[in-house]
């Protein structure tokens, strides 16, 4: 067999969706693939194994296995503009070699060795520059797909791997090209390109301040490339990457709730560790805490206060000394009552009622707000029913309003039915 | 010594005790932001419940939440994005920029895969008209004059945070 170029382009030409159907293939696997299933593809397009393997297009591995040369694997990358995406550290060490190149060019004298550094970085910034462009145009092409989700990929893995493409390729990348970041690569060119453009007139040799000529326009001309990418980065891929996962983010967040929703619904979860987004509720503070003595008693005491004398609020002739104190044991004694009188349909009215039918008996007869809040904080103490009663309490609000007229405050409340949660 | 409060006093207690977002395009939010630290205290010193001022909105957060709202915020919300997604539109860029028939969220959430769990949440004969005009009341949707439009306020971005927050965990369970 006549194997040179002209017959290689000609197998490629023939068999051009075999190509295709085997780099996608193979690109799958890291460019490699199993004998049996190469054989399968062949078959298919009736291709003879052994030319591909004449050929060179595939090279026999151990273990049944063939790989992609590494040339076939650039030149077919580039005619299918279909790119592999090695780790970032394969697009960094250009960052390094061609800081790396340029330290060494100026510090060398000789003028062979110039010369050769120099088409060395030119070299390396080439193959920089393809890199970059290769890999900007293919993370938007497969950003682009994962957004129009034509595989159906589910939400979790969505976010997944836009989170892993912006943390490991997209933000690398753009860090890279960032003009402002004063080690990308950006910065490393400004700096040939500047040296390069003094050479190219100071250098003491003709056909070396040629070479730097060279040097200044193509640093130039990459540049204006490595901005074009980083702009292409910063405003389109990284935005729609990132939209990507807030999008599915939101989606997933959503459907999870409802599931949970349905969980609790058949059983199979507990209400409490439904989560809940925190806000301030208005429902339990839906009454008016307003009285027109307030701003007057405020004022007494600011003045008080002001005086450097101190003061005791002595009760007046007629006022009875009010003992009447929400400790533990008054807490306790009203917890059980209104356990024992459960269902409650009318919450603030039957704190009104118990706090009369105990002050009755005793000579404090006012009841006042201060009373009447701290009974009406049994409806805050879940917990507490819960673990001395064993009980859970629902609370229903009516939208019924209810007037509590108290010695030194009118209120309108709400009506709330008290009664044991049924589980 | 005189009891000298802050411009809008009144309307800034007021709101936040109602559970209402205060917004920044509201006249009393400039006052809430200047003096903040006074009102935060304030919260915290009186009722215990903390304050949160954020760039484009305040609001009230406590502990003791009675959930039911929230819930049924949230479950609307969700079988909302749930739907919008199958229509093939962005989530969050129509929740933001987005103007809503009441009719319409009707009918997506009577006819949504998710139906039965809009009818969990127990809307009763209120409807959904009722718990929107609540949502308006506090500042969390705009209806518009003829109440049969809305707009989302910044207020919604609290339930972005939370079901990212969810997918979050969930992401984190499955990678244990």
């Amino acid at each position: 067999m006549n194997i040179n170029g002209k017959s290689i382009l000609g197998f490629l030409h023939r068999y051009y969706d075999f190509v295709y159907r085997l780099f996608s293939i193979a690109k799958q696997t890291n460019f490699f693939i199993k004998e049996e299933t190469l054989k399968d593809i062949c078959r298919e397009f009736e291709v003879p194994f052994d030319t591909l393997k004449e050929y060179r297009i595939v090279r026999e591995q151990r273990n049944n296995e063939y790989n992609l040369p590494s040339v076939y694997v650039q030149f077919l990358s580039h005619l299918f503009s279909d790119y592999a995406m090695p780790l970032h550290e394969s697009v960094d060490k250009y960052r390094v070699s061609i800081a790396n190149y340029y330290t060494q060019l100026l510090q060398e004298k000789e003028h062979n060795k110039v010369n050769d550094l120099i088409n060395s970085l030119v070299s390396e910034i080439e193959e920089f520059s393809e890199i970059i462009e290769n890999r900007t145009r293919q993370l938007l092409k497969e950003t682009r797909e994962l957004k129009s989700n034509l595989s159906q990929i589910d939400y979790l893995d969505k976010i997944r791997k836009a989170s892993y493409w912006i943390e490991n390729y997209i933000i690398p990348l753009n860090d890279i090209l960032e003009r402002e970041n004063p080690h990308s690569v950006y910065q490393e060119l400004t700096r040939i390109s500047d040296f390069a453009s003094r050479q190219q007139y100071e250098y003491p040799r003709f056909e070396i301040r040629n070479q730097f000529a060279t040097l200044y326009l193509y640093s130039k001309n990459i540049i204006d490339e490595v901005l074009k990418n980083s702009a292409i980065i910063s405003k389109e891929l990284l935005p729609l990457a990132e939209r990507i996962k807030s999008e599915s983010q939101i989606l997933s967040g959503a459907i999870a709730y409802l599931e949970d929703i349905r969980q609790v619904a058949l059983g199979l979860k507990k209400s409490e560790e439904l989560p809940q987004i925190a806000f301030f509720e208005n429902t339990r503070l839906n009454h008016t805490l307003y009285s027109e003595s307030f701003g007057q008693d405020a004022k007494f005491l600011c003045e008080r206060l002001q005086e450097s004398e101190s003061f005791v609020l002595q009760p007046t002739k007629n006022e009875v000394s009010d003992t009447w104190f929400f400790d533990l044991e008054t807490k306790n004694y009203y917890k059980k009552k209104l356990v024992q009188d459960l269902p409650i349909d009318n919450f603030f009215q039957w704190c009104y009622n118990s706090l009369q039918a105990e002050l009755q008996e005793t000579a404090i007869q006012n009841i006042n707000a201060e009373k009447f809040f701290a009974i009406s904080s049994l409806l805050f103490l879940d917990e507490e029913f819960e673990k001395d009663f064993h009980i859970r309490l629902e609370t229903v609000f009516e939208p019924e309003k209810v007037e509590i007229c108290l010695a030194d405050l009118i209120l309108e409340v709400p009506k709330i039915l008290l009664k044991i949660l049924k589980k | 010594m005189t009891f000298e409060a802050p411009k809008y006093h009144y309307e800034i207690v007021n709101d936040l005790l109602k559970g209402k977002f205060i917004l920044r395009n509201e006249v009393h939010f400039e006052i809430l932001t200047k003096e903040q630290d006074f009102y935060k205290a304030f919260f915290k010193e009186s009722f215990g419940y903390e304050l949160v001022l954020r760039k484009e909105f305040a609001y009230l957060l406590s502990k003791n939440t009675s959930e039911e709202f929230s819930k049924r915020f949230t479950v609307i919300l969700s079988i909302l994005c749930y739907e919008w997604n199958l229509q093939g539109r962005d989530i969050k860029d129509r929740i933001e920029n987005g103007s809503f028939s009441v009719l319409e969220i009707q009918t997506l959430l009577e006819n949504s895969t998710y139906s039965d769990i809009f009818r969990l949440i127990e809307l009763k004969e209120e409807g959904i008209e009722k718990f929107l005009k609540e949502l308006d009341q506090r500042n969390i949707i705009k209806l518009d004059n003829s109440k049969e439009t809305f707009e989302f306020t910044k207020a919604v971005d609290l339930f972005f945070e939370f079901a990212k927050e969810i997918a979050t965990n969930k992401l984190a369970k499955l990678n244990e």
